[in-house]
C-alpha cells in the first residue's frame, strides 16, 4: 500500500508545467510494476479526462479508489498535492535567505517539462508509430490540427473520438 | 465571537468560488485559470497584476496549475487557512465525480462498446498530447544549449525512465547556470 502512494508522492514532485508532464510516468510505473493493464490504464486515463478537474489529480484519486478504497483514494490524492505544499512552506521560511534569479529558474523549468511531455507523448504515441496503425495516426494528426487551429474545447474530441471509435474499429 | 463568525463566513465565500469553478469546469487545469481570474476580479478580491504574479509563481511549482493557485490565492487572500478551503474548494468536485463514476465503470468496463469507446478517447489523448507539447516549444526561448539539454534528455530517457528524476533535476540545473543563473545562500 505504502508503494503506491510513494509512487504518486514521486510524481507529485516532479509534475512542474502540470499533469501531463508525468501522464507518461504514471503509465510506464503503473503498467511495469504489475499494478494495471494498458487496458485498466486507458480506462483511467479517459474518466480522468472525462471529469471536472486536473488530469494527474483525477488518476490519483482513481487509482488509490481502485486499489484501497475510499481512504487509498484520499491519501494517494494527498501525497500527489504533498510536493507543493511542502516547496511553498520551504519558500515562505527561507525567502529572505536564498537568492534566485526567477527568470532563469522558470525557463530552465520549461525545457525540463518539455523534456517530460515529449515522454508522454512518446509514451502513450509510439504504439501507433511501431504498428504503423494508419488510421490511429490520423485521428492524432487531423485533432491536433483541429485544436491549434480551433477553439473548440478538448473534451469534445475525446467524447467524439470515443463514439467515432465504436463505429469503425 | 462576532469577528470569528465573519472570518468563517469569508472562508466559506473563498471555499464556495473555488467549489462553484471546479465544478463548472471539466478538461482540467488550463481551461479554468481563465475563470478563476474572472471571478476574483469580478468580487475585488484581488488586483490583475496581483494574479499574474501568483500565476507565475505556479510555474515554479510542480503539481496541477489549477490547484497551486488555489493554495496561493487562499494563503493570499486567507492566510493558511485561505489556503485549505480554497484548495479543498477546487478538489472536492473532482474527487467525487471520479469515485462515482470509478464504482460505475467497473460494472460495464468489461463490454466490447466500453472497450472501443476507451480505445477512441486514448486515441485522442494522443492528439491533445501533441498539442500540450506543441504549445510548450512555442514558449520556450530556444538556442542551441537549450536544444542540446533537450535531445540529450529525451534520448536518455527514452531507453531508461528510471533515471527521469535524476535527469530532470541535471537539465534544470545545467540550463540554470548556463542562462547566468547563480544559487546565493
Amino acid at each position: 500500500m505504502l508503494n503506491i502512494f510513494l509512487i504518486f508522492l514521486y510524481i507529485g514532485s516532479i509534475a512542474f508545467g502540470g499533469g501531463w508532464a508525468v501522464v507518461g510516468i504514471i503509465k510506464d510505473l503503473m503498467i511495469n510494476q504489475n499494478y494495471m493493464s494498458i487496458n485498466e490504464f486507458k480506462e483511467i486515463l479517459a474518466v480522468a479526462q472525462l471529469t471536472p478537474g486536473p488530469i494527474a489529480v483525477n488518476m490519483a484519486t482513481y487509482i488509490g479508489y481502485k486499489y484501497y478504497g475510499l481512504a487509498g483514494a484520499i491519501l494517494n490524492t494527498f501525497f500527489l498535492v504533498l510536493p507543493p505544499i511542502l516547496i511553498i512552506l520551504a519558500y515562505n521560511i527561507l525567502r529572505n535567505k536564498i537568492n534566485i534569479k526567477k527568470d532563469s529558474l522558470i525557463n530552465s523549468l520549461k525545457l525540463g517539462t518539455a523534456v517530460l511531455i515529449f515522454l508522454t507523448l512518446y509514451s502513450l504515441g509510439s504504439q501507433f508509430i511501431i504498428n504503423f496503425d494508419v488510421r490511429a495516426i490520423i485521428i492524432i494528426f487531423v485533432t491536433f490540427i483541429l485544436l491549434v487551429k480551433t477553439k473548440i474545447d478538448p473534451i469534445f474530441f475525446i467524447i467524439g473520438t470515443g463514439f467515432l471509435a465504436i463505429l469503425v474499429l | 465571537m462576532r469577528n470569528l463568525s465573519l472570518r468563517n463566513k469569508e472562508l466559506m465565500a473563498i471555499f464556495f468560488l473555488f467549489f462553484k469553478i471546479s465544478v463548472l469546469t471539466i478538461g482540467g487545469g488550463y481551461a479554468m485559470v481563465p475563470s478563476v481570474e474572472r471571478a476574483l476580479l469580478k468580487k475585488d478580491l484581488i488586483e490583475e497584476e496581483e494574479f499574474y504574479d501568483v500565476l507565475a509563481i505556479t510555474q515554479s511549482l510542480p503539481g496541477s496549475v489549477i490547484f497551486n493557485l488555489s493554495l496561493l490565492i487562499g494563503k493570499k487572500l486567507k492566510g493558511f487557512w485561505g489556503a485549505m478551503f480554497a484548495s479543498l474548494g477546487v478538489m472536492i468536485p473532482p474527487f467525487f465525480a471520479i469515485i462515482i463514476i470509478a464504482s460505475l465503470i467497473q460494472s460495464y468496463s468489461d463490454s466490447i462498446y466500453i472497450q472501443k469507446f476507451l480505445e477512441g478517447c486514448y486515441i485522442a489523448t494522443v492528439g491533445l498530447t501533441s498539442l500540450v507539447f506543441y504549445k510548450v516549444i512555442k514558449n520556450l526561448n530556444v538556442n542551441k544549449i537549450n536544444i542540446f539539454l533537450f535531445l540529450l534528455g529525451v534520448i536518455i530517457l527514452v531507453f531508461n525512465r528510471n533515471l527521469t528524476f535524476f535527469i530532470f533535476v541535471f537539465l534544470v540545473v545545467l540550463n540554470y547556470l548556463y542562462e547566468g543563473g547563480r544559487i546565493k545562500c
